[in-house]
């Protein structure tokens, strides 16, 4: 038994040392210059398909742009949320272990900013100092929009979706609809889904005209047109992009009741099922005929109907005729940060301005469903085979052209608190436990209090 | 006299190691949060402005936090009796050795292998109310995780299932150690099964017993994983646990002054139970 | 005569009947982990169909493929297998060593020093994280296998769990060991751990399997993706986009192998007792 403790300890011991090693190596391949060539690090969110595009992107990188000018991207994953990671290095003040580049959502903005090495693409473009292939005025405002901060452009675009709604074409068909011409405003919606419903001799639903789960996103998408001037920024300070957000307007400019007093229509129904089980699966086997998704699950959504109905792909509609139409835009952006060495600034540069490239948002397009950032992109000869091989895919980018540039998430600091209050009180609403005027207040003034506590915090 | 001084110091020389990483990694972490939580303090964690005790009145007076306590409770009592009673009855199947005893040992064992990310996804795909495979068997029609009446249990079920493994692990062991010769006296007496397990197994076993209860309870006061991935804490927090508070609090609203707070609540709550737990071991816990 | 080998078959039928049952029960209990390996041999489309199955329309190995394809899932193992090992051996003797103490001394404050062991149980990981990623920080150890590793080195449970198997050793075989004049580290050595091989093995065991598992902290530490853990590579595979339920379940399947394996080899030592694994006096 001691010889076997011995053994034990010897190959801890052993193991130690081996680990010692390992480590020494590793931090050498962190990042920095070596014969001239310069390694720096990309942190990322990339996960399932997306890692592949990543991995193969960076390599193609390394392979042509960094292989002439002696950069080397090194990709690493870090969980679903870089910016998680970032918040943790931050409060323990190790600057040092940040990355060159990372990729970052819109609702981590407000808090980026607050970080020492963060080095924004405005400093980029008004130092002088770079070399621009990619100018600002390539990419699509509605991108940039989402990415500025009193004023300034934080990150630059990477991976844009946006909201759609996929039905059932077969379904509006036998329910004597027009599966070309789906519903444009929330009243045709609600007049679907009744078509659309199918109930089985008891009374119980065999299949719903509408399967949504009022999180933020689905509500954020649907009230952002909701508005006089075009677009409704949820929240004051612009939504939080002119400085922190206080608290919505949503309440006060009665843009959500007006979008209430319409949804009432859809659930007056009695088709439609307000929590989500499994939207796209249930979807995908007929138990609901309409449903709404990211158009970054266009390619998940034809794999999963293939050789069940056909599927059709829409705008979102407008809350009513009287207002726009459109969809606020989701995804990441990739930031810079200077760790102290202008080399790798440099490099860092040239790395994001790959990755904006036609070429790659191309990539991300027909592998991904990303909607690409730079308008080159949609003049090339891949886009338009891609657009005649899937015609669909065309949706999301008219949809995008129709929005107005305001149309975006708010930076709303609390946004999990959002999530919640509004999932809750729609299912709340939609199963008759509250009232239509419960719902708006509970939303609205709850919010707000934990905005106030938020802000008494950190303001 | 010198020895003697050693000799007292010896103990504490072999619980050194242990107290270091404890200290290091834990305690002073820790009390770093018990500082902070006296503190009104930002999304980056640092100190603004001493505010006494308001964090904790505020948390007090937060019904969400109140049902997150009666929920952790829930948990424990649907979770720690039965993962504890299901492995018992497991030891007892396969207390006699036969040919072949180490397929269903094993069987009995494995679900301990399983990390809780994998189970969440496992059980999210039985439980799916129309895709799942759980109504499917049992010919019913219930939304397993977002039907409030349900959601607590269904989770619960979840961490029974983990903890059987590693529970019955411990009690084949004990339950093959207690003497032939006791329990071929009590088949002369005719005792029955039930008898037979309460009166001389039960009492054989109760060190191990003792241990699996404290364990899971342990496990089940800090109960938060699946809640936050299965979830989301539930239609109006109906399934949220202390711990679950506390993470949706600290980390998805940015919230570390609710979050602290929580945090230490729950430690004073759980260190409590344990020291109720601890004042049964004298009574009920046979070592020899 | 008759009788008897009429009752010997009857006793043999018996015996077959009941470790059916137990195998049956066997089945029962790992019906989620069946579950999972069936559905990672299916084609995504039966996943998501109406009405569920059980079996595999078609046995597919793309799963598998995409596991490969999406993560380095080797490497994965390889780092968690070290990470898993060095921390449990260096648990195993933590633990030992603190549960020799609180069981086989009498001292001042030892009960109070007990519950201080305990009460690291009661503090969620997620309050220590900052803290210790501070830590480990300023000790220049981020990126390293030690720094990975460090947090895990003691368990509280397994020191609880020793304690309570040491609790059950035969005072009076203690004794006899003291008479023959062992001192206290050579009794630890020479006669404790030698009959404690059991218990030994099952701290050995349930901490590997809960630092295999872990994901924040191995995550939180490096920035290396040859340094990644298996429960990162299952985390990649996730996402919302798309069909991710078939990938996830084989990854899962691929990293339970190890754990199973480490279960076949040791089940021997476990099952021939851990508690009162000493010889009764």
């Amino acid at each position: 038994m001691k010889k076997l403790f011995c053994l034990m300890l010897i190959a801890a011991m052993l193991l130690g040392l081996l680990a010692g090693c390992g480590s020494n190596t590793s931090n050498d391949a962190g990042g920095g210059s070596e014969d001239g060539v310069i390694t720096i690090e990309y942190w990322n969110s990339a996960e399932g398909a997306m890692a592949t595009s990543t991995e193969y992107l960076v390599k193609l990188f390394n392979d042509t742009v960094g292989k002439e000018k002696g950069i080397v991207v090194n990709s690493v994953f870090q969980g679903g949320d870089v910016m998680e990671k970032l918040k943790t290095l931050a409060q323990a003040n190790d600057y040092g272990n940040f990355p060159d580049v990372g990729q970052i959502y819109s609702a981590g903005i407000p808090t980026l900013v607050t970080m020492d090495p963060l080095y924004t693409m405005s400093e980029v473009y008004d130092s002088g100092k770079f070399e621009i292939t990619v100018k600002q005025e390539d990419i699509i405002e509605n991108f940039l929009r989402t990415y500025q901060y009193e004023g300034e452009l934080i990150g630059m675009p990477l991976n844009a979706s946006s909201m759609l709604m996929y039905y059932n074409k077969d379904a509006a068909r036998e329910a004597g609809l027009d599966p070309d011409a789906p519903p444009a405003t929330i009243a045709e919606l609600a007049e679907w889904t009744d078509k659309l419903t199918v109930r089985n001799d008891d009374g119980s639903i065999a299949r719903y005209g509408l399967n949504i789960q009022m999180d933020r996103y689905e509500l954020v998408n649907f009230l952002s047109g909701v508005s006089d001037t075009g677009c409704n920024y949820i929240g004051d300070n612009g939504g939080g992009r002119d400085g922190m957000m206080t608290k919505l307007t949503i309440g006060e400019d009665g843009s959500l009741m007006t979008f209430l007093n319409e949804w009432e229509k859809v659930i007056a129904t009695g088709g439609y099922k307000a929590v989500n089980d499994d939207e796209r699966g249930e979807f995908a086997n007929g138990l609901s005929a309409i449903n709404f998704q990211s158009s970054s699950q266009l390619a998940t959504m034809f794999e999963n109907t293939e050789g069940k109905f056909e599927l059709g792909v829409a705008p979102l509609p407008a809350c009513s005729d009287q207002y726009n139409a459109g969809a606020a835009v989701g995804g990441g952006s990739l930031c810079m940060f200077d760790l102290g060495s202008e080399e790798r600034l440099q490099a860092a540069w040239e790395f994001v301005q790959f990755m904006v490239s036609a070429d790659s948002q191309m990539y991300l397009f027909e592998n991904n469903g990303y909607l690409p950032v730079c308008a080159a992109a949609y003049e090339t000869d891949a886009y338009a085979a891609f657009i005649e091989e899937r015609p669909e895919a065309a949706v999301a980018v008219e949809q995008l052209y129709n929005s107005d540039v305001g149309m975006q998430e708010p930076l709303d600091l609390i946004n999990w608190e959002l999530n919640t209050l509004s999932k809750e009180n729609f299912i709340s609403w939609t199963n008759g436990e509250i009232s239509k005027q419960e719902c708006h207040d509970n939303i609205v003034d709850n919010f707000n209090a934990k905005l106030t506590e938020y802000i008494r915090a950190n303001g | 006299m010198r020895r003697k001084g050693i000799a007292r110091l010896e103990p504490l020389l072999y619980l050194l190691p242990a107290l270091v990483f404890f200290v290091l990694f834990t305690y002073y972490p820790f009390v770093k949060t018990v500082f902070n939580s006296f503190f009104l303090t930002n999304f980056m964690g640092i100190r603004k402005e001493f505010v006494g005790l308001e964090n904790y009145l505020r948390i007090l007076q937060d019904k969400e936090f109140f049902a997150a306590i009666k929920n952790t409770f829930i948990y424990v009592l649907a979770s720690v009796p039965l993962s504890v009673f299901i492995a018992l009855l497991l030891a007892l199947i396969a207390n006699k050795k036969t040919r072949s005893s180490p397929v269903y040992e094993t069987m009995f064992a494995l679900p301990m292998a399983m990390s809780s990310s994998v189970c969440a996804m496992i059980f999210e795909l039985m439980y799916n109310p129309s895709l799942g495979i759980l109504n499917e068997i049992l010919g019913t029609n219930i939304s397993w995780l977002t039907d409030s009446r349900y959601t607590i249990y269904s989770i619960s079920f979840i961490s029974v299932w983990m903890n059987i493994g590693f529970n019955f692990l411990f009690l084949l062991a004990a339950v093959r150690n207690v003497p032939a010769d006791l329990l071929e006296a009590a088949d002369m007496e005719g005792a029955s099964f039930f008898h037979r397990t309460t009166k001389i197994i039960l009492p054989i076993v109760s060190p191990t017993v003792f241990f699996l209860i404290i364990n899971s309870l342990a496990r089940s006061m800090m109960m938060s994983g699946l809640v936050i991935i299965l979830t989301d804490g539930g239609r109006s927090g109906s399934a949220s646990t202390m711990i679950s508070y506390m993470y949706t609090q600290s980390v998805n609203s940015q919230n570390y002054n609710n979050g602290y707070a929580a945090a230490i609540v729950a430690f004073i709550i759980t260190f409590i139970l344990m020291l109720v737990s601890f004042g049964f071991e004298k009574k009920y816990v046979h070592y020899d | 005569m008759d009788t008897i080998v009429r009752r010997n078959s009857r006793k043999k039928i018996g015996g077959i009947l009941f470790q059916a049952f137990a195998v049956a029960v066997g089945l029962l209990v790992l019906f989620p982990i069946i579950y999972c390996c069936f559905v990672s041999f299916m084609k995504p489309n039966q996943i998501q169909s109406i009405p569920p199955t059980f079996f595999p329309r078609e046995w597919t190995l793309e799963n598998y493929g995409t596991v490969m394809e999406t993560t380095t899932i080797g490497r994965f193992m390889l780092n968690s297998l070290i990470v898993a090992g060095v921390s449990s051996i260096i648990r195993l003797i933590t633990a030992s060593l603190a549960a020799f103490a609180f069981s086989f001394y009498q001292f001042k404050g030892r009960d109070a020093l007990f519950m201080v062991c305990l009460g690291t149980v009661m503090i969620p990981s997620d309050v220590v994280l900052v803290t210790n990623y501070q830590t480990i920080s300023r000790l220049h150890l981020v990126n390293t296998y030690v720094g990975m590793t460090c947090i895990f080195c003691v368990a509280a449970m397994n020191i609880f769990m020793m304690r309570q198997n040491f609790l059950t050793f035969s005072k009076t075989l203690q004794e006899a060991a003291y008479v023959d004049g062992c001192s206290n580290i050579r009794f630890f050595f020479k006669i404790l751990l030698p009959t404690s091989t059991p218990v030994l093995t099952t701290v050995f065991i349930s901490s590997f399997i809960s630092t295999w598992n872990t994901y924040l902290w191995p995550m939180l530490v490096t920035n290396d993706p040859m340094m990644r853990t298996v429960q990162v590579g299952v985390t990649m595979l996730n996402n919302e986009d798309s069909n991710v339920y078939g990938p996830i379940m084989a990854a899962s399947m691929m990293v339970l192998i190890p754990t199973v394996a480490l279960f076949l080899i040791f089940r021997k030592k476990i099952v021939s007792g851990i508690m009162g694994g000493a010889i009764k006096g």
